[in-house]
């Protein structure tokens, strides 16, 4: 569970975020929506430790986040960055690189590290080029890529900043179905995404930012009767079948 | 297709010794093979092909080998920490800062062999902390590292240029130094080098894993668990003193350290992991066979060196750049 109190940060004198408290729950996804620059990714880099608050606290699993060695952290928190430099590695590597936290003094990869990495491939569905290089793969593909790494990193948590964002709309569904697995597996998931009616339909709970604070939290039909994305998005939300949302202007 | 890797490698170090033989037989005087394997195995200090291996084709051989060896293995861990396939020592200023004290050395401490690697040193770490301090406040764009380094380099090369104005002695070694050479190194020079390279090479080695995780950016090297900013230093602090050793030997060379790399990549595209001891092995002999090509081309007239790899590193940086454009624009 990640708990957070009172938080606050931002970058330099400016705050960004602004006395939010929150939990992230395992076995749930939980979406951090909210308007351009409402303080969504520098919410999850504050939990992760990248920024350092200026106010309040962040227990991972009951513990100060502060405590934490770099490498304690990883093994608790796994972060799929909004931006992303390609690398000149392989598929395997980069999945390997996600065991950095669990290595021995000696920095080899053990049978166990091995079995972690084979795992992770697979259950990101990276497994059939794990050959190749990162640059040679579509977007879609290095996405997966990038997600067999937080996996073999074999983190309660996972952190995901806007990951769907250039997939097409199959893609997008096929990663929040994992996504949904990978909660159910007892993860707690915690997603920015841009896309309300995705945000609705597939997290179980929602934390709704606006201009740096907590405007409102809970599940999204809770947040639907209250009219939330109304006020913060001005639009329109029209529940549809199967749990799917369409969105009309105001 | 995946090549095998250690098949390539072979097949490199393979060439090393005819190479090698070619380089100390070959030169302003012909030493036919029967007369080195008397020099060395026969012992007869004073005769002529044991002075001339010695003193002259041996050093320049193993200054040749490892120059290349260093500013390969600078040029790959600064393209790898900066992610930029454009970075060598000799482009970002890092050769230039080595050279400006190393020259101050040559001036200010004569008398100590050591002061001349220790001063490039010094030199190439302070300009590599630069570039990429001035790099990070400039937005660490691709294009930003590149233009800091061509600015700090015209900056060095002008402190060593009004070096050689207010003391004019320096200017002899200032223009062999920045032409740059193998042909008056002696082995107990190459001896003081030994070990700073032996150190930068260490780090590259051992920290192997670290450079790739920290080739991924900052966010997602934290991410796994690794703090990029002591590891950074610790890969700028490893390409220094390989650039520092290159320059203490051979001046000012460019290129070996942005080709040798991409050589590398170009043999073996898939497997990554093999691309650093593959660049130390191309860059070794990249250097020794331009030296044996200067010597040899226009006999009995040698061509710097520099000048060789200059007409040879050119067109391939331009290439590059056009084929990154390209694959940029697709």
């Amino acid at each position: 569970m990640i708990t957070l109190r009172n938080l606050s940060a931002g970058y330099g004198k400016k705050a960004v975020l602004k006395d939010i408290s929150a939990a992230f729950t395992p076995g749930k996804i939980t979406g951090i929506i909210g308007p351009n620059g409402s303080g969504k990714s520098t919410l999850l880099k504050t939990i992760l430790g990248f920024i350092p608050p200026s106010q309040g606290q962040i227990l991972i699993d009951g513990r100060d986040l502060h405590s934490f060695s770099a490498k304690e952290r990883a093994r608790r928190m796994a972060f799929l960055p909004q931006q992303r430099i390609i690398p000149e590695m392989t598929v395997e590597e980069l999945a390997a690189h996600g065991r950095y936290a669990h290595l021995g003094a000696q920095r080899i990869l053990s049978k166990r590290d091995h079995q972690a990495i084979d795992q992770a491939l697979w259950l990101s569905g990276a497994e059939s080029y794990r050959h190749e290089l990162i640059s040679r793969l579509s977007g879609g593909q290095q996405q997966r890529a990038y997600l067999s790494q937080l996996l073999s990193q074999d983190a309660p948590h996972l952190l995901l900043d806007e990951p769907i964002n250039h997939l097409d709309p199959s893609g997008q569904l096929e990663w929040m179905e994992l996504l949904k697995k990978l909660a159910h597996d007892g993860r707690s998931i915690v997603i920015v995404l841009h896309d309300l009616p995705l945000a609705m339909q597939y997290c179980h709970e929602l934390t709704v930012l606006e201009k740096g604070e907590l405007k409102a939290k809970g599940a999204p039909p809770t947040l639907l009767e209250k009219d939330i994305p109304q006020q913060v998005f001005k639009v329109r939300l029209l529940p549809g079948p199967d749990g799917c949302y369409a969105v009309t202007r105001l | 297709m995946r090549r095998k890797p250690w098949l390539i490698l072979g097949m490199l170090a393979a060439l090393l010794p005819p190479i090698a033989l070619l380089s100390l037989s070959l030169g302003a005087s012909f030493l036919p093979l029967g007369d080195l394997w008397r020099a060395v195995f026969q012992g007869d200090v004073a005769s002529p092909a044991y002075v001339i291996l010695l003193h002259i084709r041996l050093p320049r051989l193993l200054g040749a080998l490892m120059s290349g060896i260093c500013l390969a293995g600078a040029g790959y861990i600064l393209q790898k920490i900066l992610n930029n396939p454009l970075a060598a020592p000799s482009v970002i200023g890092v050769n230039s800062g080595a050279g400006l004290l190393a020259l101050c050395a040559m001036l200010f401490l004569p008398g100590s062999p050591s002061a001349v690697p220790a001063g490039a040193f010094l030199g190439a770490l302070l300009a590599a902390l630069m570039v990429y301090l001035i790099s990070t406040l400039a937005g660490s764009s691709k294009a930003s590292i590149i233009l800091s380094g061509v600015a700090l380099s015209a900056l060095l090369n002008a402190c060593m240029d009004a070096l050689v104005t207010f003391f004019p002695d320096a200017a002899l070694s200032r223009s062999s130094f920045s032409i740059g050479g193998f042909e008056s190194l002696s082995l107990p020079q190459l001896g003081t080098v030994l070990p700073f390279m032996g150190a930068g090479l260490f780090l590259a080695f051992f920290f192997s894993r670290e450079l790739s995780i920290l080739s991924m950016g900052d966010e997602s090297a934290r991410s796994v668990g690794l703090r990029p900013g002591p590891y950074r230093l610790v890969f700028l602090g490893a390409a220094a003193l390989l650039s520092a050793s290159a320059v203490s030997l051979s001046g000012l060379i460019g290129f070996v350290g942005l080709i040798a790399p991409h050589i590398a990549r170009l043999l073996l595209p898939r497997q990554p992991s093999f691309h650093l001891p593959l660049s130390l092995l191309c860059g070794g002999l990249l250097c020794a066979v331009c030296d044996l090509m200067a010597r040899l081309l226009f006999a009995p007239y040698e061509l710097p060196v520099s000048i060789l790899l200059a007409f040879l590193g050119a067109p391939f940086f331009l290439s590059l750049l056009f084929h990154q454009k390209r694959r940029e624009a697709a």
